[in-house]
């Protein structure tokens, strides 16, 4: 591994540079890599992230997290249409293996990774869909698992990490006190934290989401990719999946405009790309879209970089265009997606009608969880539903006011 | 025959989790550089740290002797412990963000009046607007905990290294 002074660090679990308290950054043998790692090869593996294994940073191909990945790339002509774009792509994670969001991915990494450096233990801090994955996946991998959550958080979010009857630990207190506990925990009990001690590994994962948009565009990179930004990890492994790709000469580089998507309660990082900072101020979070409600960004600095570096922009969404974007979504292409898709949804428009991302350039939108776990942000929203008396003249009524003629057969 | 170097528990990662190794060396610093663990006993100056402790066979501080320059000969025994002895020992890696209000009030100085903590300064970024500090804190456990309570009361953001791990 390396850090950002260019110190090296043997493979361990370590997330910072002792020296300048950098994030330390997993690094390949790129030309070894180019050997085995071909269009061919990937194409006859397995249909799930780890085809492109020998860039995710495992020793061994894993015993777990089979099935991870490999979601559906869609070419979206209603949601296009909508949006007066042409060449417009969905990445559709709400369907990701087995819990339904992006962090299925990272957490196949991490577990796989955790095991190799012989932990008995997995652990995290979570509001939700981290949770929910870490949970599914230490009991598929026979690992024993803490989660970690602020008290106060919904019902409906405990289930989803509860159900698989792990340890879950809820910490009342402020934002600021759990991440501090949280970090003291980790120190202290020499778990795998998977987004402390095993990040750097945990956050490659991501990169897979960009490498399968990658082949499932036939091998091409697209002009812009609009992603949603929490901790700003995605975003620049999305940016990393493209320059290995086109490193290894499996894909021509293509100038691909990486954009950033967060919602307006919570903006840090679109902030300062907005006002052309390097450094961003951590705001506390005000927002629907909790799931990327990240005040203070781990990564914020490097999204920031990311985004300048490719030509991207960054926007936000306030929670009403979170909710429209929701249903957009849901209405052209079937897709129904949480708040932090809501964001991504509404921030693309706001790029394509600011035309940052022209009308015939191809784009693809990040959609990296499921609607189905924040139900509570759209129900204010929902379509009129119909109650009638079980009498079919009740029905033909409701049906003319609707505009739907009846046959007239008995 | 080589110079013997010892650490103490909480230094064990200097020697990659080893108590002890043998060296080659004529000085303590041809020791430490021989083991290439130079940069982390002694900051840009050559200076040791203020957090290690260093001794020749038992002997006093090399501080109060020649420094990094202290002579060692074949058979000598250099130990290096940390300089906050005894007490639940702890580390705490941090990042202090000032307000523009603070950015020129010389807080790590005071807390490391106010406290028997160890500061060490890894990284600072100060513009009139605001001060990011990446700022390594340690001693005794109660110590260090006085100390971050102290800085986040008088309005400086205190956050881990990690920044927000809640995700």
């Amino acid at each position: 591994m390396e850090s950002d002074c260019g110190r090296e660090y043997p493979k361990e679990p370590r997330h910072i540079c002792e020296f300048c308290f950098g994030k330390l950054q997993v690094d390949y043998d790129y030309d070894a890599v180019a050997g085995s790692l071909t269009r061919e090869a990937v194409g006859a593996r397995p249909p799930d992230m780890w085809r492109y294994r020998e860039l995710l940073p495992v020793d061994f191909q894993p015993a777990d997290g089979q099935g991870v990945g490999l979601t559906p790339l869609i070419r979206a002509h209603n949601l296009g249409r909508a949006l007066g774009h042409q060449d417009l792509y969905v990445k559709n994670d709400a369907v990701n293996f087995p819990t339904l969001s992006f962090k299925d991915r990272v957490v196949a990494v991490a577990v796989a990774k955790a095991k190799e450096f012989g932990f008995d233990t997995v652990a995290c801090a979570t509001t939700g869909n981290l949770g929910n994955a870490l949970a599914a996946q230490a009991r598929r991998a026979g690992t024993k698992c803490f989660i970690f959550m602020p008290a106060d958080l919904e019902q409906g979010k405990i289930v989803g990490t509860s159900i698989y009857g792990v340890n879950v630990v809820g910490i009342a207190g402020n934002y600021d006190g759990v991440n501090r506990l949280c970090t003291e925990i980790a120190d202290r009990y020499g778990w795998a934290f998977v987004n402390i001690n095993i990040r750097p590994y945990y956050a490659e994962g991501s990169k897979s989401f960009g490498f399968e948009i990658l082949e499932q565009l036939g091998w091409k990179a697209p002009r812009h990719i609009v992603v949603p930004m929490a901790g700003g990890s995605l975003i620049t492994k999305v940016d990393k999946a493209i320059r290995e790709f086109a490193r290894l000469g499996l894909v021509k580089e293509a100038g691909t405009r990486i954009h950033g998507a967060q919602a307006t309660g919570c903006n840090p990082i679109s902030a300062a790309v907005k006002a052309g900072q390097e450094i961003f101020a951590p705001v506390k979070p005000k927002t629907i879209a909790h799931s990327i409600a990240i005040g203070n960004p781990a990564d914020g600095y490097y999204a920031i970089e990311t985004i300048g570096r490719t030509g991207g922009w960054a926007e936000d969404a306030t929670d009403e265009e979170i909710v429209a974007g929701i249903g957009l979504l849901a209405e052209t292409e079937g897709i129904f997606t949480e708040t932090a898709g809501g964001v991504t949804v509404a921030v693309t428009k706001k790029l394509i009608d600011q035309g940052r991302i022209p009308k015939n350039e191809s784009v693809v939108v990040s959609i990296t969880g499921n609607g189905l776990k924040t139900q509570e942000a759209v129900i204010g929203a929902l379509r009129e539903r119909f109650v009638i008396d079980a009498r079919l003249d009740e029905f033909d009524a409701l049906a003319a006011r609707l505009g739907f003629a009846s046959k007239g057969k008995e | 025959m080589p110079v013997k170097v010892r650490v103490g528990a909480a230094l064990s990662r200097l020697l990659d989790g080893r108590r002890e190794v043998e060296a080659e060396g004529r000085t303590v610093g041809d020791v430490a550089r021989a083991l290439g663990i130079d940069e982390r006993l002694c900051d840009a100056s050559g200076t040791l740290r203020r957090h290690f402790n260093v001794h020749v066979n038992e002997g006093e501080d090399v501080r109060f002797l020649g420094g990094l320059d202290t002579p060692v000969k074949d058979g000598d025994v250099v130990t290096i412990l940390s300089a906050i002895a005894g007490g639940s020992e702890s580390t705490r890696k941090l990042w202090l963000r000032y307000p523009k209000e603070l950015v020129g009030r010389p807080l790590v100085w005071e807390v490391g009046n106010k406290f028997k903590v160890v500061t060490n300064i890894r990284q600072a970024s100060v513009s009139q607007q605001i001060g990011i500090v990446g700022l390594e804190l340690s001693g005794d456990q109660e110590e260090v905990g006085k100390a971050i309570e102290f800085l986040a009361g008088e309005g400086v953001s205190v956050e881990p290294i990690e920044l927000d791990i809640v995700e």
